[in-house]
């Protein structure tokens, strides 16, 4: 580092530099992986910091501003806004539009991310299997939905969803069911947005699980072969298991996606309401009405942080979960 | 030798690429005006024709999406100078832009502005009036209302088929009772035996939701008095019973097909689901589009109760808009009674420029605009061209006489800032009484009350 190329450094320069190594070998036991100087270790910061400063600007810095907005009753078009101190979380605790809210977005979230997780499996194992012709052309036609803009599918499924003249009560009628109103009625249109995300983002969660699928070591299916498993067997005792970590990694992606529903719902109903009883208006939706059509940014500013203590609570359960499973593995 | 060559092909490449440039790029310097704008408030072959006669102004439509959305992003850039020079923004969200004048230019004190008033109606003109006094909007079309109805199924059931005989129908002179005369008729429609031509029905009206906010515009008070909120007033009650006896009617009248924006509603037209949709005249242009086969089985006629409105925008330039001057002078040219008069010709938009259809109205030879913009005077046909115009997709009704009449019919009312969230609080709760989720009309107007009070706190 400091000997061979510098030439023409110099040389008293050189020498603190030997000086500080010295010391550095001396109180250190580990010394020798300290391979960088301090002088070098500042180009570090600089290389790193593009990220930070741009973190800075767009990620705490609105942060912070938007937990000040929330004390305030703030109207963009005044000139003045009114300090109203904690009156934004009082209404929020009492509001039953948000409250229906986080429930349509915890329904919501259940029927897209749950059956999402085995139709990706199952698709994966079809991907998966040698039998199969043309594998690159049903990968890459899996990720289509995905590469679909969330609007236009909204779009698509909100005509196929209509009451009187959509293609899935159509279909109903022929065994003799129905017509749904897959507006109006809650748990029917909690089902149909569940379906627009389900559609969208299950190409993608089967070719991860392709992929994980593909890193599980050959061994482990020969010597399943060898013990006399069935092909079912081997899936249920040697693929599951070690797709635990996706698996993990599939429902806290899930549960990030599925607190910022908003494009499907919003083109379901057609407003920012969620229907006329809200039944299923989401916590980004019932967030981007009060910025939107009522202009209160402080209570919309509020929703945000009641929206972020449920993450912190999703979080902290999701955390628990991972260390236990994990735990066990170790075992 | 190489690098002479070299030295050669460069020249070359540059003249060329000067002698392209010159030739694409104008000699005059273009000024762009944007417009933030929603739906398809700003035409395309209006805005062409526009941008022929005046060489270097280019015109920029920004579709925002939605009237929220841009209502968002005005908010948001209302001191910046990146604003558009334009902002459409809807009639339901007036009071609140009126509230806030001083955001925008006023108007008023642009080149020709002091004449043009008389030209247009005067409640719409006043959309654009704000609380302060300044002309912050010009009026673009007016939705009007009428009821647009399916002769072959009026038919089926018994009723009327005539335009004349079906206004007969609702024709009282008071408000309330014109609709319960509606609603009765709708009853009688649903009460008829099915036949083969009308199995497919759903109901007598797409929506009996719709007829809120009708009734709402025919009167003189919504949801202000003054500049006061006002959300118990007689008025406002008496439209809510209207539509929520229309929308409890047994047997049902509403097929509870949305005709703005649900997605059932373009093949009802076409397939006979419903009978009768209160068309605002923007509302007919989607039905011949989205229905052409049903042409010649609509008929067009009054409504009940007098005259109506749904729909309608404003032009405003921001304060801080780049290029106010230039933006004045296409926007009054945009909604000159010329051009108002074009658009009507292609897309049945109703001029909210009444003197073209106003009794008495001096038409002839008027001329609005200065210097390059001052458009071609109109003719007499002109003049008559609206009260005359039957339109052959709906049996020719006299479209143009039947909304210019609605137009007239109606008064200015006190708008507010909050105008189109209590608008909203109150329509959520006919839909809930049309969905049957709550049966009782008190409950659900108490509900209405208090939702609009929570609006009205938070703001």
């Amino acid at each position: 580092m400091t000997s061979t190329s510098a030439v023409d450094v110099d040389r008293s320069k050189r020498g603190r530099h030997q000086r500080e190594r010295v010391k550095i070998k001396s109180d250190h036991p580990n010394a020798k992986k300290q391979k960088y100087d301090k002088a070098e270790s500042r180009w570090a910061f600089l290389f790193i910091s593009p990220f930070y400063v741009i973190f800075l600007i767009f990620g705490l810095a609105p942060i912070i501003f938007s937990v000040a907005v929330s004390f305030f009753n703030w109207n963009p078009l005044e000139e003045q806004q009114t300090f109203i101190g904690l009156q934004n979380f009082k209404d929020l605790v009492i509001d039953p539009i948000f409250w229906i809210s986080v429930r349509n977005t915890f329904s919501i979230w259940f029927f897209s991310t749950i059956p999402q997780m085995f139709m990706a499996i199952g698709i994966a194992s079809i991907l998966r299997s040698p039998k199969l012709r043309g594998r690159v052309f049903w990968q890459t036609m899996l990720l289509l939905p995905n590469i679909t803009s969330a609007i236009a599918i909204a779009v698509v499924f909100g005509q196929m969803f209509g009451r009187d003249f959509g293609i899935i009560n159509i279909l109903l009628s022929h065994i003799n069911r129905g017509p749904v109103d897959w507006i109006e009625n809650t748990l029917p249109s909690h089902i149909a947005i569940a379906t627009m995300i389900t559609w969208r983002w299950v190409g993608y969660n089967s070719l991860i699980f392709l992929a994980s699928m593909n890193a599980i070591s050959k061994d482990l299916y020969e010597s399943a072969d060898l013990d006399g498993a069935s092909r079912f067997q081997q899936f249920r005792y040697v693929t599951l298991p070690q797709l635990k970590n996706t698996i993990t990694f599939m429902v806290i992606v899930g549960t990030i996606g599925g607190l910022q529903v908003f494009a499907e719902p919003a083109t379901l109903g057609g407003s920012y309401d969620g229907g006329t009883s809200n039944q299923f208006s989401t916590l980004t939706l019932y967030l981007f009405k009060q910025v939107a059509v009522n202009g209160t940014y402080g209570y919309a500013a509020a929703i945000g942080i009641g929206i972020t203590v449920l993450v912190v609570i999703i979080s902290a359960i999701n955390f628990f979960i991972t260390r236990r499973i994990s735990g066990e593995g170790s075992k | 030798m190489r690098k002479h060559l070299t030295r050669v092909r460069v020249m070359i490449l540059g003249l060329a690429s000067a002698l392209v440039f010159g030739i694409l790029t104008p000699s005059y310097a273009t000024t762009t005006i944007t417009v933030w704008t929603y739906g398809d408030v700003i035409d395309s072959t209006l805005v062409s024709e526009y941008e022929a006669a005046h060489p270097g102004i280019d015109i920029k439509a920004v579709n925002q999406g939605s009237p929220a959305a841009v209502k968002q992003k005005f908010q948001l850039y209302k001191n910046s100078s990146s604003v558009a020079d334009v902002i459409v923004y809807e009639t339901d969200d007036a009071g609140y832009f009126r509230h806030y004048g001083s955001l925008f230019k006023n108007l008023q004190n642009l080149p020709g502005a002091s004449s043009l008033r008389s030209n247009y109606l005067p409640w719409r003109w006043n959309q654009g009036v704000a609380e302060n006094g300044y002309l912050i909007g010009l009026p673009t079309d007016v939705g009007g209302l009428a009821v647009a109805y399916r002769k072959d199924l009026f038919a089926a059931a018994g009723l009327p088929t005539t335009p004349s005989k079906v206004a007969k129908l609702w024709n009282s002179s008071n408000t309330a009772t014109a609709w319960g005369q509606f609603v009765t008729v709708g009853k009688r429609f649903q009460s008829a035996p099915k036949t083969k031509s009308n199995k497919k029905i759903k109901g007598f009206i797409d929506s009996s939701g719709t007829i809120f906010k009708a009734v709402l515009n025919q009167g003189t008070t919504k949801f202000y008095s003054g500049s006061n909120e006002s959300l118990e007033n007689s008025q406002l009650r008496s439209a809510f019973n209207i539509a929520a006896n229309a929308s409890t009617a047994t047997p049902a009248i509403g097929a509870r097909i949305n005709p703005y924006g649900g997605s059932d509603w373009t093949p009802g037209l076409s397939s006979g689901a419903f009978a009768v949709t209160l068309a605002p005249a923007w509302q007919l242009d989607y039905i011949i589009h989205r229905a052409p086969a049903s042409r010649g089985k609509w008929n067009i006629t009054a409504a009940p109760g007098n005259g109506g409105n749904v729909g309608g925008s404003q032009l405003a330039i921001p304060k801080k808009a780049a290029h106010g001057t230039q933006a004045w002078d296409f926007i009054s040219w945009y909604e000159s009674p010329y051009a108002q008069l074009k658009m009507f010709k292609k897309r049945r938009l109703f001029p909210s420029a009444s003197v073209l259809y106003k009794p008495g109205a001096s038409c002839v030879g008027l001329s609005t605009g200065s210097g390059d913009s001052r458009t071609p005077a109109l003719t007499s046909t002109d003049c008559h061209y609206i009260r005359n115009f039957s339109d052959p997709f709906f049996n020719n009704a006299k479209v143009g006489a039947i909304y210019a009449d609605s137009a007239l019919d109606l008064h200015s009312i006190p708008s507010g800032p909050l105008e189109r969230q209590f608008t909203d609080a109150y329509q959520n709760q006919i839909g809930r009484l049309e969905a049957k989720k709550v049966t009782n009309v008190t409950t659900a107007w108490n509900k209405a009350v208090s939702d609009a009070k929570v609006i009205s706190r938070r703001n």
